[in-house]
């Protein structure tokens, strides 16, 4: 019998790839491992990916007792309205989370031997378990269908897949030490209007400017380091780096303008 | 001094035309023929509309770009190639019918030493009785397409004002379409604009699609980080539809618009009826009917062309079923086998095969996405053959050694970005940046999807947003060779 994987295993959460090879001797084993699994487990079926595996791959249970083995199924089509239904599953034991369904699916899958068929959901609790199982094999799970605040109170309580989000962030406190610099470097130029002291800043405006944007670049690595390692926290954003960066740079670049400005008066 | 000649001034086209110049110089000529006196940055176009830009905020004139550059424009179509030149002369040239006022109707030979086929797609909306401006449904494809759609919308708007309650339908036109992307944007775009005015509560909006299932996109789906983990479009797909109060049909192909309703067969070969007050649906593209003679006048345009009107070059066109498909069978170097100074690039060039799974109805009709070749891969494959023909020109290897010391920029090595923005405002709008690498699945190299999930950086929020207003200054900025013009990437 074959491990069920759990949350937050990181297999489990990756995307599961289109079985392509329908002549592959292993795909009737596995479908019949997948079987015998959930039999053991006694559930109703299994994806794939849930025993490590990640190909598109779910066999189901019938009312009837026969099993429906479905390759490659995706939900071409749905019917009624969306409604909220508090679900539980075993990749995460003992949660429940309500996440919105619709009550009938209808869904295009494959046979072991790539033949396409069509399969519309029984009834509303088959409609939702399909839902549930066809967004694993494309990598969602049950907190992805959560809003920002539910899934952090999911993060807090069922734990996270990675690091837990610091307080603080280094890149932030870079950020804000080049921030108070910038203010000294603006307020340093307004007083070039009348006093001597601070024209260094005018004669060497181009290092300066230069410093400034090596201390954007630094900023801009660092933060792209600490968004790989706390990928669940909400503020690590590529893009939002990048428009920090592009900020900033255009910050130092109206800061290296105004001095040049300043030295021409 | 070689000439090449462009045909075609759209991304691909303008991109090719600009940095050929731009690196042989004086020295040889770039002939850019194209029926438009316009470049238009299509991406845009889902902006006019909604009215949230103009038509001019879009558009720029080619001619006075071009004169700068030293680029000699032709505004005219091209009507035929003819690769082995005419019974008294060697020398290939292809035929053009001018559109410029000045000379419209009037045709010209022009010879080539070089030729890269850029005309893009046609839009054909023949393929669906009732498709398109001319019959029942609207597009954006184009800016005039954009404006006429944004003054319905604008009606439409003030019918809900009044109190009338309207249906909008928005998707793909057929079971053959490509460029969900767009539609995808356009249909969240008029949600936002609907909230905005203050009459989203009586519009209802549904998009009906040709993908095998929602957040396909043409291209098998594209990954995002939700969550803090790497997850398919799909999941985003129906959290976003849902969350907007929009419903959705995918796996359709539309079989006939007719005035406020469609009439669609599914995957499973059910049919089905939607009517409409306001739909704005993507047509499927062709070939633009480009024909090809050989020395004697004989036509030779199926050995150039592919059967759906796109032009041949270096891929795999062999018929294999989908599990054999390959990221090999993709071209790299763009060239044409049968004639090697012909180049084609951007939607031009006749794709192998389709990237989504293919699909056809118990009926036997097929609905599966075309693939798209729009947007970034055009503008990169444009500015690659530009390069090999450069290279080609200054004599560094001969054009048959192309595909062994040519650039290569196979859609099977590359990534692509789609930014999906909704409203305008700095404040006020959000975008979904969504990506891929590579774009067409390489399931040789990453086993299962075919694509590497560390090259994935999508995003959501305002950040993606700003980049889609940044994108939009920075590549009318690029594409009118304003200074630096050459440092912005494709």
């Amino acid at each position: 019998m074959a491990q069920l994987l759990t949350y937050p295993d990181t297999t489990l959460l990756q995307i599961s790839g289109l079985v392509r090879d329908f002549k592959d001797p292993q795909l009737p084993g596995l479908i019949e491992e997948l079987k015998k699994t959930a039999h053991e487990h006694n559930l109703k079926g299994l994806a794939a990916i849930q025993i490590g595996v990640p190909l598109r791959i779910i066999v189901m249970k019938r009312g009837d007792g026969s099993w429906l083995e479905m390759i490659n199924p995706v939900i071409y089509a749905k019917e009624g309205e969306y409604f909220p239904s508090p679900e539980s599953d075993e990749t995460i034991p003992g949660a429940t989370l309500t996440v919105r369904r619709y009550p009938v699916v209808k869904i295009m899958y494959e046979d072991r031997q790539g033949q396409t068929h069509y399969y519309t959901s029984a009834d509303k609790a088959e409609a939702i378990w399909l839902q549930r199982k066809i967004d694993m094999i494309f990598g969602g799970y049950l907190f992805d269908k959560l809003d920002k605040k539910a899934q952090k109170e999911f993060f807090k309580r069922y734990g996270s897949y990675e690091p837990t989000c610091p307080t603080s962030f280094v890149k932030d406190k870079i950020l804000a030490a080049l921030r108070l610099w910038l203010v000294f470097h603006f307020l340093g130029l307004i007083t070039t209007l009348f006093a001597q002291w601070p024209r260094w800043l005018i004669e060497y405006n181009l290092p300066l400017w230069a410093l400034e944007v090596g201390w954007i670049l630094v900023y801009a690595f660092y933060a792209r380091y600490e968004t790989k390692k706390y990928r669940n926290c909400t503020s690590c954003q590529n893009a939002n780096i990048l428009g920090t960066s592009g900020l900033y740079f255009a910050s130092a670049t109206l800061l290296l303008l105004f001095s040049w400005i300043l030295g021409k008066i | 001094m070689a000439r090449i000649v462009v045909l075609g001034a759209g991304v691909s086209g303008h991109t090719a035309a600009t940095f050929a110049k731009h690196w042989l110089g004086d020295q040889h000529e770039v002939v850019v023929v194209s029926p438009n006196s316009k470049w238009n940055w299509i991406p845009s176009n889902i902006w006019v509309g909604v009215g949230e830009m103009t038509p001019e905020d879009v558009v720029f004139e080619l001619a006075p770009v071009y004169k700068k550059a030293g680029i000699d424009f032709r505004q005219a179509k091209a009507i035929s190639i003819h690769p082995e030149g005419k019974k008294e002369s060697d020398k290939p040239f292809v035929t053009i019918e001018y559109t410029d006022p000045n000379k419209a109707g009037q045709k010209e030979e022009i010879e080539y030493d070089y030729l890269i086929n850029a005309t893009g797609p046609k839009l054909n909306f023949a393929a669906t009785p009732g498709l398109g401006p001319d019959g029942y449904s609207l597009s954006v494809c184009t800016y005039g397409h954009a404006a006429e759609a944004n003054t319905h919308f604008q009606e439409a708007i003030e019918r809900m004002k009044k109190g009338e309650k309207q249906k909008f339908l928005v998707g793909t036109g057929h079971g053959m379409c490509t460029c969900q992307g767009a539609a995808f944007e356009y249909i969240f775009n008029i949600e936002h604009e609907l909230n905005k005015a203050g009459v989203r509560d009586k519009a209802e909006i549904k998009w009906i699609s040709n993908e095998q299932f929602l957040g396909d996109f043409g291209v098998a789906g594209l990954h995002i980080k939700w969550g803090g983990h790497i997850v398919s479009s799909k999941v985003l797909a129906e959290s976003l539809f849902a969350e907007r109060g929009v419903d959705w049909i995918t796996g359709a192909h539309v079989k006939e618009v007719q005035k406020g309703k469609l009439q669609y067969e599914l995957l499973d070969g059910t049919e089905g009826e939607e009517t409409f007050d306001f739909a704005m649906l993507i047509p499927p593209f062709s070939g633009v009917g480009l024909k090809a003679y050989d020395k004697e006048g004989n036509e030779i345009t199926d050995k150039l062309f592919a059967p759906n009107g796109f032009m041949k070059v270096d891929a795999d066109y062999t018929q294999k079923p989908f599990e054999e498909w390959k990221a090999s069978d993709w071209p790299k170097y763009y060239q044409n086998p049968d004639y090697k100074n012909i180049f084609a690039v951007g939607i031009a060039f006749a794709p192998p095969h389709p990237i989504s799974k293919p699909a056809k109805s118990p009926k036997g009709t097929p609905i599966t996405p075309a693939p798209p070749r729009t947007g970034m891969p055009s503008g990169i494959i444009g500015k690659t053959v530009a390069r090999t023909i450069t290279e080609v020109i200054q004599g560094k290897y001969s054009l048959d050694e192309v595909p062994q010391k040519g650039h290569h920029a196979s859609m099977a090595e590359m990534g692509a970005a789609c930014i999906a923005s909704t409203g305008k405002g700095l404040l006020d709008g959000s975008a979904v940046a969504l990506t891929v690498y590579p774009v067409v699945p390489d399931y040789e190299r990453y086993p299962g999807t075919g694509r590497d999930p560390e090259y994935t950086f999508g995003e959501i929020g305002l950040a993606g947003h700003w980049i889609k207003h940044l994108l939009h200054y920075l590549f009318m900025w690029k594409a009118q060779l304003k200074p630096g013009w050459t440092l912005i990437p494709e």
